[in-house]
């Protein structure tokens, strides 16, 4: 039979190629999405945050049918040591909005209701479809993919690689260097099971009110990484996740840290009688901004964390795969109504149109983050302790006058991190955080 | 298929059929006496047909009533047997058919057979083993019939009302249910082998015979029996009835730490299973599988390596004389129900339980 | 291929067109919430009924040999029964169909060996799980998944009048009550684990297990022994 042409191939149902075939096929465009997996969102794995706005650009009035759990109205920064934590807690009855800001979600669902919208659009989504390479024309311009399946080749005009972290296409085509250990993070993470009332309770909600935990400290036992506690309706997700070279030089297992992290005094007790349900593990690409490899080329364009796009200092990822996609999509449905090729140069149209978006600017603020965490563990381990006995001391009513306390904790720190190095870190954090 | 029929949401108590028992319809009030089918394939007794008949035993004594076996064989030898097997077990009649088309299991005829039993004979209550046959068998009649069927119970009991209380597990094995046929009769179970206890047989016990005659010849039946392939020996899994079982689940962690399990079940010289993920993840076949979907043990020693212990695998174990659980997670569900438990990873612990039993029985063996 | 099911079992559908199905249809409507195995088969038999009047009789009805959650495996009899069809249950191998003659020929599991049966067709086959090998369809097959057309039949599309015998009045097994099971009346004794190595900790269990059960102890050295 003749093979069928498409206006573009998505490859991946994750949050950037679903934001991805969505736009394009809303615009028109015949649009073929492949999926490895059983079903869309079955290989995937996300803390589970969903950022509104990134999903309102693509489907404004997601908030009627997508299965949300709670609106996020409490943020809480952790940073602990073996016993206690000194917490920055932000909470604020004006999350309470008509449109809210940032929601739980649990992944498997959210990820089916995108794809069927994604469907309805009118694209073509064939599932446990594995893309096995690229394949080119004479000039090397990517024409189409090659997949697992009998007669498995399918041609288009472009080809949008939204295939994931390890996405092995990419790679093996040359487009992009293979993963290093020292920009991914491998994290863990379970969903506990708790009736809603006792989670209300417990973190102070009411209705479909959430709080989000980050958590950093000694629960990562020295390695770069941070540990996560989300509500959902009636599951409490919590994981936590290292840098995967931390893993391999320390020896540590991410279960073993999960399982420190959940017998921690002040963890133990939000978990108190759940039952666990599920366990996931996945990597998240961390590098940044300096990790991140060519975005596109003739014929091709990298969209989600296939290109590394991950804030990892906010805890951002799925906002900024879903608009990488949808910016990919817009790109290609301009060129369309254009008439123009997606040549590499007209596809630098795709980076360009990026550059004005807070993903690019914000990744590139934080460019010199995960290098320098990675070289400076004492944020994971020296501070957090210095931090909680300075806290100790200072709330500690023993008949000692605040001025000596005061003295102590400087003294305390001194010890610590030596002057020189204090002055040192407080330099170095301020110059990568510019 | 649709949806499990006994994993629907429970149904609402109050309003509902669960709290409003009608009276039972005439034509039902006739309907008295526990029966337990007698399996006698190839001439042998199924083990699990006597476990059913210690447990009937219990239930027509709640309700006042006769335990009757129910033998469908081809020979009047093999009926003769079976029917002293059942006394022996506890029946205090036997109802045999016997007709040259049952000397082989086959749906048709032990349909016919059985249908026609319970019409003239009409008891409250119908149990079979759930073996293949008795699977087979409960299904067709029980539509035939148009009555209710409990499939696969860990546990039944006569309730306040003078009820079949079924249970079995649901919602994916993580709960119980307790299911009546309120309005209809018999009232069908079905219970896998392994899950009641033996009951002590009692040597010289015995009791009446009915025969029922069956009007069936073999032009009737369309469905022949070519022949019979026996399993080899080596072949049958002997884990429901191994002594010593060690089993692994989801906290080995990955298929190649599966032989840690191996290694210590060699060394206990017992056998080796695990639980349902290892099954659907290929690390283990299906016969090897342990709880409510694979096999029910009744070990004197088992072993669960990094197990969580939902109640599907929770029921398929809970026979066993001690249950040592293994498992990192201090609040996993298996320390509910394990004797002995261990906080610790099953990866490094097995290798070590091995190494310690190992060098025991060496030493030990050669002192003595 | 038919289903019955809530609506989102279309996905199921839709996945097993991809496996090389030609036509799937989903049987669904609140008529049906509740069933237990008696009213599924009611249900089911009449939409296979409708099938046979729409898209011609099938010779061969397969169901599954249970649901996973159920496990009553009474479903496809069930059918059978109401259908007329000879039924041929844990099939492990279709040894023979000669459609000519109208017959069958299966290996069925049975208790201690296979049985070889014969029979005449029109057939409903549970068939035991993992004895085929699972055909993987095209990237042709995908695409006539994708687009196809998952046909929806209500109660009333399927033929049924009779609701009496669907869903929960249609059930003769009422669910009571669903609990958690309770936890063993005596605690489980944690062997203490802290400080101790694996092989240490190796020895506090043997001593455990031998110490609540004396004679296991010697059936084992009786086993090393024989060895």
């Amino acid at each position: 039979m003749i093979e069928e042409k498409f206006d573009a191939i998505v490859v991946g149902a994750g949050p950037s190629g679903n934001a991805a075939a969505y736009t394009m096929a809303k615009e028109g465009l015949k649009v073929l999405q492949l999926e490895r997996g059983e079903y869309p969102g079955s290989k995937n794995v996300q803390g589970a945050i969903l950022y509104a706005d990134a999903l309102e650009k693509i489907i404004p009035d997601f908030r009627e049918d997508a299965p949300l759990e709670r609106h996020v109205i409490e943020q809480r920064l952790w940073t602990m040591d073996d016993t206690s934590y000194v917490g920055m807690h932000y909470r604020s009855d004006d999350f309470n909005e008509e449109r809210p800001n940032r929601y739980t979600i649990i992944r498997a669902q959210f990820d089916k209701w995108f794809s069927g919208k994604v469907r309805e659009a009118g694209v073509v989504l064939l599932c446990e479809t594995t893309v096995t390479e690229l394949l080119r024309d004479t000039q090397g311009r990517v024409i189409g993919v090659r997949t697992d399946r009998d007669g498995g080749t399918a041609f288009a005009d472009v080809v949008i690689l939204g295939e994931g972290v390890n996405g092995l296409v990419g790679q093996r085509s040359g487009l992009r260097p293979e993963l290093k250990p020292e920009t991914v993070a491998l994290a863990v993470k379970e969903m506990h099971f708790l009736p809603r009332e006792v989670i209300e309770s417990r973190f102070n909600l009411k209705g479909n009110e959430g709080a989000v935990i980050e958590a950093m400290g000694t629960i990562t036992d020295g390695m770069t990484g941070t540990g996560f506690i989300y509500t959902n309706q009636e599951l409490i997700s919590i994981g936590i996740g290292c840098i995967v070279s931390d893993f391999a030089e320390s020896g540590r297992t991410p279960y073993g840290l999960l399982e420190a992290f959940k017998r921690h005094p002040s963890v133990r007790p939000l978990l108190e009688g759940s039952e666990c349900k599920e366990y996931a593990a996945h990597l998240i690409p961390e590098g940044g901004y300096n990790a991140m490899p060519e975005l596109f080329g003739d014929g091709w364009i990298v969209v989600g964390d296939a290109g590394q796009f991950v804030n990892a200092v906010h805890r951002e990822g799925s906002n900024l795969a879903m608009t990488t996609g949808r910016v990919a999509g817009e790109t290609v449905v301009w060129l369309k109504r254009r008439r123009e090729v997606a040549s590499k140069a007209n596809l630098a149209e795709y980076q360009r149109r990026l550059e004005a978006t807070f993903v690019m600017k914000d990744l590139k603020k934080y460019r010199r983050i995960p290098d320098f965490l990675h070289r400076n563990k004492q944020f994971f381990g020296v501070y957090p302790k210095l931090l909680s006995a300075a806290a100790q001391t200072w709330f500690r009513v023993d008949g000692v006058d605040k001025r000596a306390k005061e003295k102590q904790i400087f003294q305390s720190f001194r010890e610590g991190r030596t002057l020189p190095g204090l002055i040192g870190d407080a330099l170095k954090l301020a110059r990568s955080w510019r | 298929m649709s949806d499990a029929p006994n994993a629907q949401p429970p149904k609402p108590a109050a309003g509902g059929r669960a709290g409003t028992k009608r009276e039972l319809p005439e034509r039902f009030k006739a309907y008295k006496h526990v029966w337990v089918v007698v399996e006698c394939e190839h001439g042998a007794v199924h083990p699990v047909s006597l476990e059913l008949l210690g447990e009937g035993r219990k239930l027509a004594d709640k309700r006042g009533v006769e335990l009757a076996g129910v033998v469908l064989s081809g020979d009047s030898i093999t009926a003769a047997q079976t029917a002293a097997a059942a006394f022996e077990h506890g029946a205090d009649l036997v109802y045999t058919v016997t007709a040259p088309v049952l000397a082989h299991y086959r749906n048709e005829t032990y349909t016919r057979a059985m249908t026609d039993l319970v019409n003239t004979h009409q008891p409250e209550i119908l149990l079979l083993g759930a073996t293949n046959l008795g699977r087979d068998l409960a299904g067709s009649v029980a539509t035939t019939l148009r009555t209710g069927l409990t499939a696969d119970c860990t546990e039944l009991a006569i309730d306040d009302e003078g009820s079949l209380a079924a249970t079995r597990p649901t919602f994916g094995g993580s709960l119980l249910c307790t299911i009546l046929t309120l309005n209809y009769r018999p009232q069908m179970a079905t219970v896998r082998p392994r899950v009641m206890a033996m009951p002590a047989r009692e040597p010289g016990r015995w009791g009446r015979i009915v025969e029922h005659p069956l009007d069936l010849a073999e032009e009737d039946v369309v469905t022949k029996v070519l022949r019979f392939i026996a399993d080899r020996e080596s072949d049958k899994a002997q884990l429901a009835y191994a002594d010593i079982v060690v089993a692994g689940g989801l906290g080995l962690r990955s298929a190649e730490n599966f032989q840690l399990v191996r290694a210590l079940a060699e060394v206990l010289g017992g056998d080796y299973g695990g639980s349902r993920p290892l099954v659907q993840k290929g690390w283990i076949t299906a016969d090897r599988q342990i709880g409510q979907t694979g096999k029910t043990i009744r070990p004197k020693l088992y072993i669960a390596a990094g197990i969580s212990g939902a109640i599907q695998h929770r029921v398929g174990v809970e026979g066993a004389d001690t249950i040592v659980a293994i498992n990192s997670d201090p609040n996993a569900p298996i320390f509910d129900f394990a004797h002995l438990g261990v906080v610790a990873d099953a990866i490094e612990l097995l290798p070590a339980l091995t190494r310690a039993f190992q060098a025991h029985l060496s030493v030990n063996r050669l002192a003595g | 291929m038919l289903t019955m099911g809530p609506p989102m079992a279309e996905d199921s559908l839709r996945k097993a067109l991809t496996y090389g199905a030609d036509r799937a249809v989903l049987l669904t409507d609140r008529a049906f919430a509740g069933s237990d195995t008696l009213a599924t088969s009611f249900a089911l038999a009449a939409a296979l009924d409708k099938v046979g009047r729409e898209f011609g009789v099938p010779p061969i009805v397969f169901t599954g040999k249970q649901t996973i959650d159920g496990d009553t495996a009474q479903v496809g009899p069930g059918i059978a029964k109401r259908l007329g069809l000879n039924q041929l249950t844990y099939v492990a191998r279709i040894a023979d169909l000669d459609p000519a003659a109208g017959t069958i020929t299966v290996e069925r599991r049975a208790e201690g060996g296979l049985q070889v049966l014969q029979t005449r067709l029109p057939v409903l086959i549970t068939m035991l799980e993992g004895v085929n090998e699972i055909r993987r369809g095209s990237l042709d097959d995908a695409y006539r998944a994708a687009r196809a057309q998952v046909v929806r039949w209500s109660a009333a599309d399927a033929g049924i009048t009779d609701l009496a015998s669907c869903g929960l009045k249609g059930s003769p097994t009422i669910v009571k009550k669903v609990f958690a099971p309770q936890g063993r009346a005596e605690p489980v004794r944690q062997v203490p684990t802290i400080d101790r190595s694996a092989d240490e900790l190796a020895a506090d269990v043997m001593a455990a297990i031998f110490q609540t059960q004396p004679a296991l102890e010697e059936d084992l050295l009786r086993f090393a022994a024989g060895q």
